[in-house]
C-alpha cells in the first residue's frame, strides 16, 4: 500500500507533468512563470514520493463506513442539485439538497418520518429566506429553471 | 487624516452601518460558539452577501464577523472544554478549570475584558503602522514585488503545515492555479481547456469559499453528530467589575500578550493558534506562579485571550500594505476588497483613504461592542452550541451554493467551488492545507507579473541576475526567503538530533547489560 506522502508525492507529479504539457504550447513571457512552477512543483513531487518511499509511514484509513458513504452521498447530493439548477431553478434544487443533506446527517436510528418533516421544513424556510434576500434585498438573479421561466 | 478620521466616524455610526457592524459581530459571535465552523469559512460566505453594498459597509460587516467571531470562539472553550475555533485552544487550559469551579462568569468576563483589551491594542498598531509600512511599499518595483510574493510563500508553507514539503507543494500548486485565464503581458490563453469563462481566470472568492467550506462541511460530517454538556452558571453581581479590576493590575501581561498577538498576526500563516500558545507560554514562563497555571488562572485567560484578539489586526497589517494576508481570514478579506476594486498598498490610504480608515477604525466600535455583548450575553450564546449538525452542515453547504453562485451569476462558479470543496477535501485527508493554496492562488498574479516585468527590463538594461538579485531589498528578501525554507529544517534536524541523543542516553548500555 502507498503511504501518504508516496501518493501525494505522485499526484504532484502528475500535475506537474499535465501542467508541462498543456504549457509547451505557450510564449516564452506568457509560459517562463508556468514553466518555473512546474520545474519547483516537480522537485517537491520528486522529495515528496521519496520521503514516502525511504520513510514510509502507513496510509492512515479512517475506521467508520457509515462517515465515509455519508461523505460520498453530500457530495453526490451537491453535485445533482448542481447540474440540475439550469433546468429546474434554484429553489427547487436548494431544498431538495438540503433535505438530503440534512437526513443523511440524522443518525439512522432518529429517522423518523418526523426527522424528514423537520429536515423539509427548516430546509424551505431557509432556503425562502435566503432566496428572498438574495433576490429583493442585494438584487442578485437567482435562477428560474428553464421548466419554470 | 483628519478629514478620514470624522468621515470613517460618521460612516461607522450611520445607523446602518452600525446595525451591520452589530449583525457581523453577532453572527460573528455565533461563528464563535459552534465548534466545527471557523471565522474563515464564515467570512468567505459573508463576502457575497457585502460586495452589492458600499465599500466601506461591506468591510465594516466583515471586520465585525471577524472580531465577534475572536470573542466568541472563547465561550465553549471555557464553558464545554471545547474551542469554538482553533485560535481558542489555549483558553481551554485555564478557561474551563475556572468554570469548572464554579467561576464560570468569571472567565467569560476574563475573555471578554482580555479580546476588548488584545483588540484595541491590534487596532492601535493597524492604525499607525501600516500607513509607513504602505510608503514603504512604494519603493517597491517588479523584483521586489516579485521576492516579496515568494517569501509570503515560502513563509506560509512552511509555517502552516505540518510538513515543510507539503505546504511549500501548496503553495506551488495555488500559483499553478493563478495561471489559468489570459497571461498578464504576452495574452496567452492557459489551461482554460475550451471553456470562455475560464479565460478571466478563476475567481479567488469562488476559491476561498470551495477551500474552506466544503472541505469543514464534509469533516464535520465525518466527526458525527456530538452531544456537549455545557456548564451552567447564574451571573452575579459585581464579578464584572472585580475582574476587570484584577486584570488592569496586570498591565505588562495584557499588553505583552496583546503585541505578541499583533506580531504573530504580521506573519504569514501562523495565526491564533500560534499566538495564543506562544502568548500563554510566555505568561507561565514569566509568572511567580507557573504552577497554578493549568488549573483556572485568569492570568492564562487574559495571555490565551488578548493575543487572540491582536491576531486580527495583525494579520490585516501585511494585508492592506502588501497584499500579503497574515491570515486565511485576511486572505478572504483581501478578496472582499478586490471585488470592490480596491487593491492592497498605498493607493489605499490615498485614494481610499475614507474608506480604508473606516475599516480599520470601526475595529475600536466592534471590540467595544462585542465585549458588551460578550460580557452580558455569554450565557445565551452558549445554548448555540446544542444547534444540531443536521442543521448546521447542510446550511453551510447552501449558502457556499448561494454564495458561490451571486458573485458573477454564473452556474459554472458553482461547480467550480464544488470541485475545489472536494480537491480540498482530498489535499486535507492527505495532510495539505488550504492556507498555502489559497496563498498561492493571491501571490500568483503579483509574483508573474513581478517576475515578467523584471525581466523585461533586466534584458533592456543588460542584465536580468542584476535586475533580480543586487537591489537593496531584493537582496534584503531573498535571505528572508532562504531563511523561512532553512530555519524549519535546521530547527527538525536540531529536534531529532536532541531526541536521538536523548534516547541513546536512556537506552540501556552494555556495561550494564552484563551486570545483570
Amino acid at each position: 500500500m502507498f503511504s501518504i506522502d508516496t501518493l501525494s508525492g505522485l499526484m504532484v507529479l502528475t500535475t506537474a507533468a499535465f501542467a508541462w504539457f498543456y504549457s509547451r504550447s505557450f510564449t516564452y513571457y506568457g509560459g517562463v512563470f508556468v514553466s518555473w512552477v512546474v520545474l519547483i512543483l516537480f522537485g517537491l513531487g520528486i522529495a515528496l514520493t521519496a520521503k514516502g518511499i525511504f520513510a514510509a509511514k502507513p496510509m492512515r484509513v479512517r475506521d467508520g463506513k457509515f462517515e465515509h458513504w455519508n461523505v460520498v452521498g453530500i457530495v453526490g447530493s451537491l453535485t445533482l442539485s448542481i447540474l440540475a439548477m439550469p433546468w429546474v431553478g434554484f429553489m427547487v434544487t436548494s431544498i431538495a439538497a438540503y433535505t438530503c443533506i440534512s437526513l443523511l446527517i440524522t443518525p439512522r436510528s432518529a429517522r423518523t418520518p418526523r426527522s424528514w418533516l423537520e429536515s423539509l421544513g427548516v430546509g424551505t424556510v431557509a432556503v425562502l429566506l435566503f432566496y428572498g434576500v438574495f433576490r429583493y434585498v442585494l438584487l442578485v438573479p437567482l435562477p428560474l429553471g428553464a421548466l419554470f421561466s | 487624516m483628519i478629514q478620514n478620521f470624522l468621515f470613517a466616524v460618521s460612516q461607522i455610526f450611520a445607523p446602518g452601518n452600525f446595525l451591520l457592524l452589530v449583525l457581523g459581530g453577532v453572527g460573528g459571535i455565533i461563528v464563535g460558539c459552534l465548534p466545527g465552523l471557523t471565522a474563515t469559512m464564515a467570512l468567505a460566505l459573508l463576502v457575497p452577501f457585502t460586495f452589492t453594498m458600499p465599500a466601506e459597509s461591506g468591510l465594516i460587516m466583515l471586520g465585525g464577523l471577524y472580531v465577534g467571531a475572536m470573542f466568541g470562539d472563547a465561550i465553549p472553550a471555557t464553558l464545554i472544554n471545547t474551542p469554538g475555533t482553533p485560535s481558542a485552544i489555549a483558553t481551554t487550559f485555564d478557561g474551563y478549570p475556572l468554570a469548572k469551579r464554579g467561576l464560570a462568569q468569571h472567565a467569560l468576563i476574563a475573555n471578554a475584558f482580555s479580546s476588548l483589551f488584545g483588540g484595541i491594542v491590534g487596532t492601535i498598531v493597524l492604525l499607525t503602522i501600516s500607513p509607513l509600512l504602505a510608503e514603504l511599499g512604494l519603493k517597491f518595483g517588479p523584483p521586489e514585488y516579485f521576492w516579496m510574493a515568494i517569501f509570503g510563500l515560502t513563509i506560509i508553507g512552511t509555517l502552516a503545515s505540518d510538513s515543510i514539503l507539503k505546504g511549500l507543494t501548496a503553495g506551488g500548486l495555488g500559483l499553478l492555479l493563478s495561471t489559468v485565464g489570459i497571461s498578464p503581458i504576452a495574452g496567452d490563453v492557459r489551461f482554460t481547456f475550451g471553456v470562455p469563462s475560464l479565460q478571466a481566470g478563476i475567481d479567488l472568492m469562488v476559491a476561498l469559499i470551495g477551500f474552506f467550506c466544503i472541505p469543514q462541511v464534509l469533516e464535520m460530517v465525518e466527526a458525527g453528530v456530538k452531544k456537549y454538556k455545557v456548564i451552567d452558571y447564574r451571573p452575579q453581581k459585581g464579578v464584572v467589575s472585580r475582574v476587570i479590576k484584577q486584570l488592569i493590575t496586570k498591565p505588562v501581561l495584557m499588553i505583552r500578550s496583546s503585541l505578541l498577538g499583533v506580531l504573530i498576526g504580521i506573519i504569514p500563516g501562523a495565526g491564533g493558534n500560534i499566538a495564543s500558545l506562544v502568548s500563554y507560554n510566555e505568561a507561565v514562563r514569566w509568572s511567580k506562579h507557573p504552577e497554578e497555571f493549568g488549573k483556572g488562572n485568569i492570568e492564562g485567560i487574559a495571555a490565551t485571550e488578548s493575543a487572540n484578539c491582536s491576531v486580527v489586526q495583525g494579520s490585516l497589517i501585511p494585508m492592506l500594505t502588501l497584499g500579503i494576508p497574515g491570515s486565511p481570514a485576511a486572505a478572504v478579506i483581501l478578496g472582499a476588497l478586490l471585488l470592490h476594486g480596491m487593491r492592497p498598498g498605498s493607493e489605499l490610504y490615498t485614494t481610499f483613504g475614507s474608506i480604508t480608515y473606516t475599516f480599520i477604525i470601526s475595529f475600536f466600535v466592534a471590540v467595544i461592542v462585542m465585549f458588551l455583548f460578550t460580557a452580558l450575553g455569554s450565557r445565551l450564546f452558549a445554548k448555540m452550541v446544542s444547534v444540531p449538525l443536521q442543521h448546521l452542515a447542510p446550511m453551510v453547504a447552501f449558502l457556499s451554493i448561494i454564495g458561490s453562485f451571486a458573485i458573477r451569476n454564473s452556474i459554472l462558479d458553482v461547480g467550480m467551488m464544488l470541485l475545489f470543496g472536494i480537491t480540498g477535501y482530498v489535499l486535507h485527508k492527505l495532510g495539505f492545507q488550504s492556507g498555502p493554496l489559497v496563498l498561492g492562488m493571491i501571490m500568483g498574479p503579483f509574483a508573474e507579473q513581478g517576475l515578467v516585468q523584471s525581466l523585461l527590463m533586466g534584458r533592456a538594461r543588460g542584465s536580468v541576475m542584476a535586475m533580480m538579485f543586487s537591489r537593496p531589498l531584493t537582496l534584503v528578501l531573498v535571505f528572508l526567503c532562504g531563511i523561512s525554507i532553512a530555519w524549519p529544517i535546521v530547527m527538525a534536524w536540531r529536534k531529532k538530533a536532541n531526541l536521538k541523543s536523548e534516547s541513546s542516553q536512556t537506552l540501556p548500555q552494555p556495561d550494564d547489560l552484563r551486570g545483570q
